[in-house]
């Protein structure tokens, strides 16, 4: 499926599951870095990049660091003028 | 062992436990380890298994078994249940002991028979005793027993004595200068040979260590190391990739002084931006080589020639010697390639692969075969052409290419070769969802990011002449 045709927020999720490797049906507010399995520093460095990709945008070291959760990951994209529908 | 009054002043800072935010003075640690060490009371020289973490309560543990003197299995706390219960089993410590109370223990433990529940009167100390003494014996020269592989719960172990252990700390110590203002971190597990070198030196010279259980990509890691202003950092390759994505300059750290670099090899850019990175605010990078089966170091890249010896793996640490093997002999003539063979007092007992083995004394008088390939230049520096040994480094984890094989070979013919970052593994049989199955199995057993496995299918496997697998061929695919 072509990005266009997906909502940012798809395509957020859709870069989560790929990367973590978690079930597409799973409650995505309760993925934390550390503790939701498969959710490593391996994995933290592969979702940045992953993410950075997916939205042609650039992460500084605190937005990287910061991101330990799907909702912050949600903020930091928001932030960096990636509008996610509600 | 690792204690010494005169380097180590009751009040100075031992170890900070991030998760508690708590300091433990050298005073404060030696009482909690002697009173751990009572606790490990047994009439013969035991065996202990030590599920670790890292926090201030394994590491008292580990101190404990070592007073008492025991012999120490550091082990990963994070193994799965299974590969606890196999170790187990196979190995029938005296004592378990671990930092975390979990049911994970309880039931591992219970279906071993002849286990009690002991307590400690700390409150982040748990073990386990078994009740019957057994018949075998632990070597009197045994003393810390490190995984070859921390990740599968492989039951092979190199086998360390004191003497090792010291030797190896105290040359680290006087190539990387540490003394009693250095502060590290635990950005390794301290289960891991490289973690418990970072440890021993810094206990050994009166100087300090974080201990947390946090990654790089966390950022309680990095408040931790600002508020109480670490010296020095420690990483293999896959740490310098992530460090590098972060960028140093931007972490904020003001208090850093030293990097050092181990676990494979760190590509040439890397290290020279590091190099760089570090001189400029008049810190040192040190590029360094080393085996488990040499305890943890074997060679050093001082800082200062590391510009001139860019690609090296530098000189051999004090006290030890290298050569390399050319047809059949050992010379340290330059630029002739062949097996690196190191001789020193850090080179371990040997292996172990079953409780018997424990009573073996060193079989190797103290040279180590290190399966990599190398040559020395005119002046002695060495340089890596290559590995000869069926393993891998995956994410800066050392990864057996049999065992990854043996987890497979269940469903049918299966050979894995190392390429790049990621294990190439070639299958006889199964379609794209079956290897989405097994990649997920692989990661969770070896705790390895699913994406380091690649599967192929192949309609046969290349065999050699002789009927063996034809990893070459293999290789060359990739």
């Amino acid at each position: 499926m072509p990005a266009n045709t997906m909502s940012n927020l798809d395509t957020l999720k859709s870069t989560f599951v790929d990367v973590i490797g978690i079930d597409p049906a799973t409650d995505f507010n309760s993925l934390v870095y550390g503790s939701t399995p498969g959710w490593d520093s391996v994995a933290h460095m592969a979702l940045v990049a992953a993410i950075e990709g997916a939205f042609d945008i650039m992460l500084p070291t605190d937005d990287v660091i910061d991101m330990s959760s799907f909702a912050k990951a949600k903020e930091i994209v928001a932030k960096h003028g990636v509008a996610l529908d509600a | 062992m690792l204690f010494d009054t005169e380097r180590q002043p009751a009040r100075s800072p031992a170890i900070y436990d991030a998760a508690l935010g708590k300091w433990c003075t050298y005073g404060e640690l030696r009482e909690l380890v002697d009173r751990l060490a009572h606790s490990l009371d047994y009439p013969q020289k035991a065996l202990t298994f030590c599920f670790t973490r890292n926090d201030l309560a394994s590491v008292a543990w580990y101190l404990a078994a070592v007073e008492a003197g025991h012999a120490v299995a550091l082990l990963d706390e994070g193994l799965t249940r299974e590969f606890k219960a196999a170790l187990i089993s196979s190995y029938a410590p005296d004592f378990i002991l671990t930092s975390v109370d979990t049911t994970d223990y309880a039931s591992a433990i219970e279906e071993q028979p002849g286990y009690d529940t002991a307590s400690t009167p700390e409150p982040r100390n748990y073990f386990w005793r078994r009740k019957a003494v057994p018949e075998q014996t632990v070597h009197a020269d045994l003393s810390v027993l490190l995984s070859t592989s921390g990740s599968t719960g492989s039951p092979k172990f190199v086998r360390l004595s004191g003497k090792n252990v010291l030797s190896n700390a105290l040359s680290i110590s006087q190539v990387l200068e540490i003394g009693a203002n250095d502060r590290a971190i635990s950005s390794l597990p301290f289960h891991y040979s490289y973690g418990l070198s970072v440890l021993n030196t810094h206990l050994l010279t009166g100087a300090s260590e974080v201990m947390t259980n946090e990654g790089l990509t966390s950022p309680a890691f990095w408040n931790a190391f600002r508020e109480v202003e670490c010296t020095s950092f420690a990483g293999v390759p896959y740490s310098y990739q992530i460090m590098k994505r972060l960028d140093v300059d931007k972490l904020n750290l003001p208090s850093l002084r030293v990097m050092t670099q181990a676990g494979g090899r760190l590509h040439k850019d890397l290290v020279a931006h590091f190099h760089q990175v570090m001189t400029a605010r008049n810190g040192r990078f040190y590029v360094m080589y080393g085996q488990t089966e040499a305890t943890a170091r074997i060679a050093i890249l001082p800082s200062q020639s590391l510009r001139e010896k860019l690609g090296s793996a530098g000189l051999a640490i004090p006290g030890g010697s290298l050569a390399v093997r050319v047809e059949g002999r050992l010379t340290t003539e330059p630029n002739q390639a062949g097996e690196l063979v190191y001789t020193g007092p850090n080179v371990m007992m040997g292996y172990a692969n079953s409780r018997e083995d424990l009573s073996l004394g060193d079989v190797l008088g103290g040279t180590l075969e290190t399966g990599d390939s190398a040559h020395f230049d005119e002046e002695g520096f060495i340089f890596f052409e290559g590995r000869m040994k069926r393993d891998a480094k995956v994410f800066g984890l050392r990864v057996n290419l049999d065992e990854v094989e043996n987890l497979l070979r269940v469903h049918g013919p299966t050979a894995v070769v190392a390429g790049g970052e990621n294990l190439q593994i070639y299958c006889e049989y199964g379609d794209p969802e079956d290897f989405a199955r097994y990649r997920q199995d692989l990661a969770a057993k070896l705790r390895v990011h699913h994406s380091a496995f690649k599967f192929h299918r192949i309609e046969q496997l290349p065999t050699t002449p002789s009927g063996k697998i034809n990893y070459p061929a293999l290789t060359a695919k990739t």
